[in-house]
């Protein structure tokens, strides 16, 4: 064997030890790649869900669907649909829509948003004395025409109910919604 | 009384002769014992090569440095034939002695070099032996890995005194915690969880300075919360997404000061900053989160 060949040999020899080598150190890389999934999206929609679940709204004859209404939170629209959308509410189809324009909306069964100030005040002039459950996260403090309001504790997510509210809208709010809501 | 002194003077002259012959023709046995393993091993009989030398092996000396060598050589050249692995111990124990010894002479003996290189192989296949133990890990063997890994180190440490094996002891952790993961992934045992968590610790402890384990192990804990949310689905009760919404939360707070700790090691990393923003939007803190995106942006702008 000429020395090429010998050198040729040696290379091949050489090439597992440097493959097991590459892979001792592959810790040096980032492992696992971080999870970006919207923990916070998808925490609302699961309870958004179980709101529109677990309680009883007055019949109607108007509507041919149930809906649930997301005020300015199209990535929300998104995750409640993956989840929600397609099941029914009684004998109603449930729907989820998008709502940018109060002027627009139709009267829903359930109205989520994260609005303040007069932007919240014209969503909750635009569904007083409907059948609305309006769901609200954030606020310092319960507003008039809110039913729900979502507020962070050292636990994590909670929610506080307004009964009040539920019973001039005419819901009847379920037993498991009223024993897992929480008070600040 | 000078005859008595010549008869003296020539029987001390004769016994001196007799020792001095007497050595030669050890040395001479020694020689022929060795030449004689030499060829032995060469066509493959080592045992019997070994036991040309045993006489020298029993108690040796400065002067049995190159029987020693030779038979740590047929040791090794056995081993690597594929023998049981108590020949590359006994390897390396003669081929240290070998080294040891012929540091008492004051010239350097012309195999040591190959003693040397002996020596260094047999550490690497203790290392590579490292190498697909944690490839085939199986949870419980972390004492047999380092134990193979001591092996490695003490021959490396014995070749080089000045030899810091601490980076290479903090990688085995760090793979050792992915071969965790890789079993967590698929049994969800909770004590596979925190065997990525104790080997990224370990691997820590060693490099406090490493921004990868501190990463890695913020990221690990960080998706197993996030793990948890996505698990829920349209099934799941109120009480249980409040239940899971609590345990989430306590592994996102878990996970934040490794993710500080990485970016106290390496400030403005992309991937770091990133990591603790969507930690704090995940911890609805949301004044840090619009901090470390501002930060984040300005990473990327440079």
């Amino acid at each position: 064997m000429d020395k090429r060949g010998i050198r040729r040999a040696t290379a091949w020899l050489c090439l597992p030890i440097f493959a097991i080598l590459a892979w001792a150190f592959q810790a040096g890389v980032q492992d696992p790649k971080l999870d970006t999934t919207d923990t916070q999206l998808v925490l609302k929609s699961l309870m958004l869900g179980q709101f529109v679940k677990a309680n009883q709204w007055p019949a109607t004859d108007v509507s041919e669907t149930f809906d649930v209404a997301v005020y300015d939170k199209p990535a929300l629209v998104d995750a409640l649909a993956s989840k929600f959308a397609g099941g029914a509410i009684g004998s109603l189809p449930l729907r989820v829509v998008s709502v940018d324009n109060v002027a627009e909306m139709e009267a829903p069964r359930l109205l989520y948003t994260e609005a303040t100030g007069p932007e919240l005040d014209n969503l909750l002039k635009a569904v007083k004395g409907m059948a609305t459950m309006v769901v609200t996260a954030f606020q310092p403090s319960m507003k008039e025409g809110v039913l729900i309001n979502f507020f962070i504790s050292d636990d994590g997510l909670k929610y506080e109910i307004n009964p009040e509210e539920a019973d001039k809208r005419g819901i009847l709010l379920g037993n498991i919604i009223m024993s897992c809501a929480a008070s600040r | 009384m000078r005859g008595v002194s010549l008869i003296c003077v020539f029987a001390l002259t004769l016994a001196w002769t007799e020792v001095c012959l007497a050595q030669s023709s050890a040395f001479v046995s020694q020689d022929l014992a060795i030449e004689r393993a030499i060829a032995l091993g060469k066509s493959g009989q080592f045992e019997d090569g070994l036991k040309q030398l045993r006489p020298f092996l029993l108690t040796p000396t400065k002067e049995d440095a190159k029987a020693c060598y030779v038979a740590g050589f047929l040791l090794k050249e056995r081993f690597k034939k594929g023998s049981l692995g108590g020949d590359r111990s006994e390897a390396i124990r003669w081929l240290r002695k070998a080294v040891e010894l012929d540091g008492l002479h004051p010239a350097v003996a012309s195999w040591r070099n190959s003693a040397e290189k002996a020596l260094d192989y047999l550490g690497d296949t203790y290392f590579n032996d490292v190498v697909l133990a944690v490839r085939t890990f199986e949870p419980g063997q972390e004492a047999l890995i380092f134990e193979l890994f001591e092996a490695h180190e003490e021959v490396a440490t014995f070749l080089d005194p000045n030899l810091d094996a601490i980076e290479e002891r903090t990688e085995i952790h760090k793979n050792l915690a992915i071969a965790y993961r890789q079993w967590f992934e698929v049994t969800g045992d909770h004590d596979h969880f925190e065997g990525i968590v104790d080997q990224y610790k370990q691997a820590l402890a060693l490099s406090p300075m490493d921004m990868t384990a501190a990463y890695n192990l913020a990221v690990n804990i960080y998706n197993r919360g996030v793990a948890q949310i996505t698990a829920m689905d349209e099934n799941t009760t109120l009480p249980e997404i409040l239940s899971i919404n609590e345990s989430s939360r306590a592994l996102f707070e878990r996970a934040l000061p490794w993710f500080e700790k990485a970016d106290m090691h390496q400030p403005n990393r992309p991937e770091t900053l990133r990591g603790l923003m969507i930690v704090h939007h995940a911890l609805f803190h949301s004044e840090q989160e619009e901090a470390y995106r501002l930060q984040l942006e300005k990473a990327l702008m440079r």
